[in-house]
């Protein structure tokens, strides 16, 4: 029935618990996704207040929500400073990580047929963070001439080129006929995670003490050194790879069933994974360069969606950029907050729940997965 | 109608069908059949679009390999062998996966073609289940009925529609074969036609119009079921001694294997 053919009375009764749970009964989960995907927006937003407001200078949502609308002496201008240019791009910039990290965990996953498959794990993080590291400690000399190019672009530019080889190579590996092998895909994600590690290994080797400092930090996964500047870098790059998700959803959704199911049911198969592999290789790049090896998050979001509103790629891909954006604002509170004055890394964070939860998903698909 | 020229399809190097050619036709059931590595899937793979085949493949009269895949997804349904998924779908979000492809004529009827076509394979009321939790002969039914929403009208825009039908009954009960079977039928009947791939004989008897017999990556023999279901066919495909029998009532051909023995 389409929404429009409602009488206000069916409309309001549409979302009420009986009737979802009479619809997830049949089979239908579109109205409690859309009702999640609702609820996620609301939660972003209560995330993205309550981050600018926690910490150690403590305006309350009111008076920022105040100073938005307008009300300039809402706020006095040491809380203006610390919320607009300092916790503002900081939220705003781990909104766009988390969001970018979860969607293009979902996409892999939906590629290769296979909810274990995470740009982390598979060592697509690291080939981005390779890039990353390239222009870190090369880009005073001979790669000097990118950055003079792409500017403030060259490093998410050069992460998205280390992901995007690392995605491509893994998939001509991984995937014969169209079905792809997930023991394969695990351990040949382990051997690109080996070789993009030794030569991260080589370059840091060569770094002189600034560089070092600066890579050890960035290594670990971090949105301390969020700026303006650096949502400017990577926005772009993660906006583009969330256009293109609406047009992919159904043919993610028909690839899960075989590749050479997709071709019958009329999707360009060929055009598809091509799609996916560089939204996977941008979303990662663009995160990597900015915020270093933040872990899970791509593997834990879309996974627990998937429990609530089904792996239906039309709701899971928008509802994993919005859960995986506020989980990563959440998580960098604490990060901030919890040895305050000082500062964990988040990716310990991240890793320090991911990897529980992981392990937890391997024990209970353990029959499934049939390695 | 579905004609196949000279069609050749190598893989990996090996010439796995060898220059096959036969003509299917709208309103009738094709049955290919022949012992296992004959080539038969590959002859279906081909037809479907999904192998690049040396010769002429057309559907309709349009050449497949000019075709867009949205362009196929239209005018044939394709059920594949057994397939497995790691994502927890429910039934009904499998078979509503056939509306959003292929043609759907009647979109204000999405609701109606979905429960028609769970119907039609005897899985009513099965909207909910996870389709990782059924048994592989109810999986195997969810994806035709998939197949049956993608392809839900015989004859769409005036021009037949086709179900190409890679082993349908291969992991069903006797009862349900005899249903999808019949399903088959009732799509030829209503203008659409069907090329199955079978390795029940006496099923193919019963329900085919024609039968295309294939040995070794060639075809063997080609026409009605009493032209090609004879003891010295059978002896030289299959290589063992069949013996085709008639029930005398009305003289369907059937396979009794117990002269092999």
């Amino acid at each position: 029935m389409a929404v429009h053919d409602m009488t206000a009375g069916e409309k309001r009764s549409m979302f009420s618990i009986t009737a979802l749970r009479k619809q997830q009964q049949a089979g239908d989960r579109a109205r409690l996704a859309i009702l999640v995907i609702a609820l996620l927006v609301v939660g972003s937003v209560f995330s993205l207040l309550f981050s600018v407001t926690t910490g150690a200078s403590d305006a309350s949502m009111f008076d920022v929500l105040a100073n938005l609308g307008g009300q300039a002496d809402a706020l006095n201008i040491r809380d203006r400073i610390i919320i607009f240019d300092i916790r503002m791009p900081r939220a705003i910039l781990g909104f766009l990580v988390g969001g970018s990290l979860a969607v293009s965990g979902a996409v892999m996953q939906g590629l290769f047929r296979n909810p274990l498959a995470d740009p982390g794990l598979v060592g697509v993080s690291s080939g981005a963070g390779f890039g990353a590291v390239v222009m870190i400690v090369l880009g005073g000399t001979i790669a000097m001439p990118f950055f003079t190019l792409f500017g403030i672009y060259a490093l998410p530019l050069a992460a998205f080129g280390g992901g995007l080889a690392t995605t491509l190579l893994l998939y001509r590996v991984a995937t014969s006929n169209g079905q792809t092998s997930i023991a394969t895909m695990l351990l040949a994600g382990i051997a690109l995670g080996a070789l993009t590690g030794a030569l991260t290994g080589l370059l840091t080797y060569m770094a002189n003490d600034q560089q070092l400092r600066d890579l050890t930090f960035w290594g670990m996964g971090s949105l301390s050194g969020a700026t303006w500047m650096k949502i400017a870098a990577a926005a772009p790059i993660i906006l583009l790879s969330y256009i293109v998700l609406p047009f992919m959803a159904r043919g993610l959704n028909a690839i899960t069933l075989g590749e050479a199911a997709a071709f019958h049911m009329g999707v360009p198969v060929q055009r598809l994974k091509n799609i996916a592999i560089v939204t996977v290789a941008a979303a990662t790049g663009a995160s990597v360069a900015v915020s270093g090896g933040i872990g899970f998050v791509g593997i834990v979001v879309p996974h627990v969606l998937r429990m609530v509103i089904g792996p239906d790629h039309r709701y899971l891909l928008p509802a994993s950029a919005l859960l995986g954006g506020s989980l990563l604002i959440f998580a960098d509170v604490l990060a901030r907050t919890v040895v305050a004055p000082a500062e964990l890394p988040i990716g310990i964070i991240t890793a320090a729940v991911g990897g529980p939860f992981f392990l937890w998903i391997l024990l209970r698909q353990r029959s499934r997965l049939a390695l | 109608m579905i004609e196949l020229s000279n069609v050749s399809v190598d893989l990996s190097g090996k010439t796995i069908v060898h220059g096959v050619s036969f003509t299917a036709r709208a309103g009738e059931l094709t049955a290919i059949a022949g012992p296992n590595g004959s080539g038969k899937t590959t002859t279906m793979k081909a037809v479907s679009g999904e192998l690049a085949a040396k010769g002429s493949v057309r559907i309709n009269g349009a050449e497949v390999r000019d075709m867009a895949p949205w362009k196929l997804a239209a005018v044939r349904g394709v059920l594949p062998q057994a397939s497995s998924i790691s994502f927890p779908f429910t039934v009904r979000e499998i078979v509503r996966m056939g509306l959003t492809t292929g043609v759907n004529l009647h979109p204000e009827k999405a609701e109606e073609t979905a429960a028609r076509a769970l119907g039609a394979v005897d899985l009513h009321g099965f909207e909910g289940r996870f389709y990782q939790e059924l048994s592989g002969g109810e999986q195997q039914r969810v994806q035709l009925a998939r197949v049956l929403c993608q392809i839900a009208e015989p004859v769409a825009h005036g021009k037949p529609c086709w179900l190409l039908l890679d082993e349908p009954v291969s992991s069903l009960d006797i009862s349900h074969q005899l249903t999808i079977m019949r399903l088959a039928r009732q799509f030829c009947e209503a203008g659409g036609g069907v090329i199955a791939v079978m390795h029940d004989l006496n099923l193919t008897a019963l329900f085919a119009d024609q039968i295309v017999l294939m040995k070794s990556g060639r075809l063997a023999a080609s026409g009605s079921v009493r032209d090609v279901l004879t003891d010295e066919q059978m002896q030289s495909v299959f290589g063992c001694p069949l013996r085709i029998n008639q029930v005398p009532a009305d003289g369907t051909p059937f396979v009794l294997a117990h002269s092999a023995i």
